[in-house]
């Protein structure tokens, strides 16, 4: 007859699937993880790659159309420079999304790849050092 | 659980918290049976029980290093587990009422339960409400301590103690209509 203290082991053993279902589920889940973490480095990666090159790009010909035509107005600027109308707003856009995209991503990197620090490790260490000596005093 | 597998625990847990994926691996192992279980009689649907033991297990590896005292990993764990099954009853609008109002009698910790048939129980707890499934099998599956439970259930240990008595009367009653 079970009884409580037993209990757990009857009871567990009535829903345990194979050790093979075990072992492919965990594998999923440490993958799932890995290609998590691998995306959100491609993410912050190429947002931060295209951000380098589209916002000194933009910066340029902004730069470029004021030396030209300077004292034009901007109906003037644009019929003289028709990308202006377009590209400069829409690189703004895009950098100031890209920025967005990836200093999100760099943070959650970062929050994702922090472990214990030196002086919690020596803590740690100082706890279970404890344990261990009360255990072989008991022993 | 004993002292050695205790510090083995916490020596496990440190090493994940140091990214060893190796650890990572060997802890999901250690906790996969009752967790899936637990998760399982609490949702009744084995396919969807699986996919939340992979969400709520990425949550744990994503958050492991926010953990202070590796001594609490267990009830960290079921926090995160009930958290998120809680958050799938509301999504599918399952309603889960809980009578706060219950008392327990004053030594409700004398009443034992004994059963002849693991099969006919597992049965009989997966027809229970789940505020009477989880306070159950997170004594009985776990072992743990009233005020482990509560911090698991974030309510008090008095509220723990009467729902664990009304829960094992529950099941008795199950058990004897079988």
């Amino acid at each position: 007859m079970a009884t409580e203290k037993n209990l757990r082991e009857s009871l567990l053993q009535q829903e345990s699937g194979s050790a093979h279902v075990a072992a492919e589920l965990r594998d999923k889940i440490l993958a799932t993880d890995e290609a998590r973490v691998r995306r959100m480095k491609w993410i912050a990666g190429i947002s931060w790659v295209v951000f380098l090159i589209l916002f000194p790009l933009a910066a340029l010909i902004e730069i470029g159309r004021r030396y030209r035509i300077a004292g034009l107005t901007t109906s003037e600027a644009v019929a003289l420079f028709p990308e202006y109308e377009w590209f400069v707003p829409l690189a703004i856009i895009i950098t100031q999304t890209l920025l967005l995209i990836a200093v999100a991503m760099t943070f959650s990197l970062y929050i994702r790849s922090r472990t214990l620090t030196m002086h919690q490790i020596q803590g740690r260490l100082a706890v279970i050092e404890e344990q261990l000596r009360k255990l072989a005093e008991k022993g | 659980m004993k002292p050695d597998a205790r510090l083995a625990e916490q020596v496990l847990i440190t090493r994940c918290q140091l990214r060893d994926r190796q650890a990572l691996a060997e802890l999901i192992e250690r906790h996969e049976r009752p967790v899936r279980y637990f998760i399982r009689r609490l949702v009744n649907d084995a396919d969807r029980a699986d996919e939340l033991f992979h969400d709520i297990w990425l949550t744990v590896i994503a958050r492991i290093h926010t953990l202070g005292n590796p001594e609490r990993f267990t009830v960290w764990l079921y926090r995160i587990a009930r958290n998120r099954v809680y958050q799938e009853f509301r999504r599918t609008k399952l309603v889960v009422e809980l009578d706060e109002s219950m008392e327990a009698p004053d030594n409700p910790e004398e009443e034992t339960l004994s059963f002849e048939d693991a099969a006919r129980l597992h049965r009989c707890l997966g027809e229970l409400k789940p505020w009477q499934k989880e306070v159950l099998m997170l004594r009985f599956i776990e072992s743990m301590s009233y005020d482990q439970i509560a911090e698991v259930l974030d309510c008090s240990v008095g509220t723990v103690r009467s729902r664990i008595h009304y829960a094992k009367q529950a099941l008795k009653e199950k058990l004897e209509e079988r």
